[in-house]
């Protein structure tokens, strides 16, 4: 079987010589310029892509830190406490909360330019959220 | 291109260097593009995904490992976004022989207008127009040794079919276009 197959498949590179008669299927310099450019473009979005996420990577997890424990503070009624059920809906509530939070924060900057007075409240509600979890 | 001097040139591109990108781009394109233009039999189709293809090299470089086998994988991408347009175009990857012999035998050199040139030579036309006839699986098969220049063997496996098969339908892809040229003996 794999002498048939040799037999076959030298054969088969001998036809293949019609295909030579195809020459070359020449490229437009304009189209190699445009794949150059494309290929180039791409690079540099992957680069300033990359450059951002490294920046934005140790403020960001901060603020999510600190933004996912003032939405849970800030959304968590007192009863839900004692109801497990209506904790967790509560929890899943103040989750989405912070993630809309950190996506303001993130478009709008505001770490930049935050106040004194807003950090404190933020790690005001973090002190908050750590003594309810010490009670859980 | 050297095994090293490719080697060195991958390794450089997966850091997303621009120099080696293009480097690439600058080496493969013409094989590609030929591909391409025998898949879909539309220079502006082959263009598109020229660029296509390329862009998925950049993107997806970083999972690229080298083991040798580049040229295979760059020229599968291009084979799967050919297959791609065709099923979104719901039609055979070739266009009609029409367009075909529209293009057929167009030479052109960098720089020149493609109109301005013609056929050089009726026989490259009928080969042209014989290989869009083809059945695609079959036209796929001698279209990548052709172009690709990858073994057999590597073609049937980046095509899932067996090397038996590969190597069947491009024997009777062959001895038809043989057949349609007149030169069976």
């Amino acid at each position: 079987m794999t002498e048939a197959l040799d037999n076959l498949e030298r054969q088969v590179e001998r036809e293949m010589g019609l295909l030579h008669a195809l020459g070359a299927t020449p490229l437009r310099a304009e189209c190699l310029a445009a794949v150059q450019a494309a290929v180039a473009a791409e690079v540099a979005r992957q680069r300033r892509q990359r450059d951002l996420w490294r920046a934005l990577r140790g403020p960001l997890g901060a603020a999510a830190a600190l933004l996912l424990a003032f939405g849970w503070a800030s959304s968590l009624p007192p009863t839900s406490r004692t109801d497990p059920e209506t904790w967790l809906q509560d929890w899943g509530t103040a989750l989405d909360a912070s993630r809309s939070r950190l996506s303001n924060a993130v478009e709008e900057g505001w770490t930049r330019g935050a106040a004194d007075s807003e950090l404190d409240d933020l790690f005001r509600s973090l002190d908050d959220t750590l003594t309810r979890f010490e009670s859980l | 291109m050297d095994v090293a001097g490719l080697d060195d040139l991958l390794r450089r591109a997966r850091r997303r260097d621009p120099d080696a990108l293009s480097r690439l781009v600058e080496l493969y394109s013409e094989r590609v593009f030929g591909l391409l233009y025998r898949l879909t039999g539309s220079r502006e189709a082959a263009e598109d995904l020229l660029q296509e293809t390329f862009l998925r090299v950049v993107r997806s470089i970083e999972d690229y490992e080298h083991t040798g086998r580049f040229e295979s994988w760059l020229f599968r991408i291009a084979a799967n976004l050919a297959r791609d347009r065709a099923r979104r175009h719901d039609r055979p990857p070739v266009a009609s022989i029409d367009e075909v012999d529209v293009d057929a035998g167009r030479r052109v050199p960098a720089g020149d207008d493609p109109v301005a040139h013609v056929a050089d030579g009726d026989e490259r036309r009928r080969l042209e127009a014989a290989l869009a006839r083809l059945p695609d699986l079959d036209r796929e098969i001698i279209a990548l040794r052709h172009y690709s220049e990858l073994p057999f063997r590597e073609i049937a496996e980046m095509l899932g079919v067996p090397l038996g098969t590969a190597l069947a339908r491009a024997h009777r892809a062959l001895v038809r276009l043989r057949r349609e040229l007149g030169e069976e003996s």
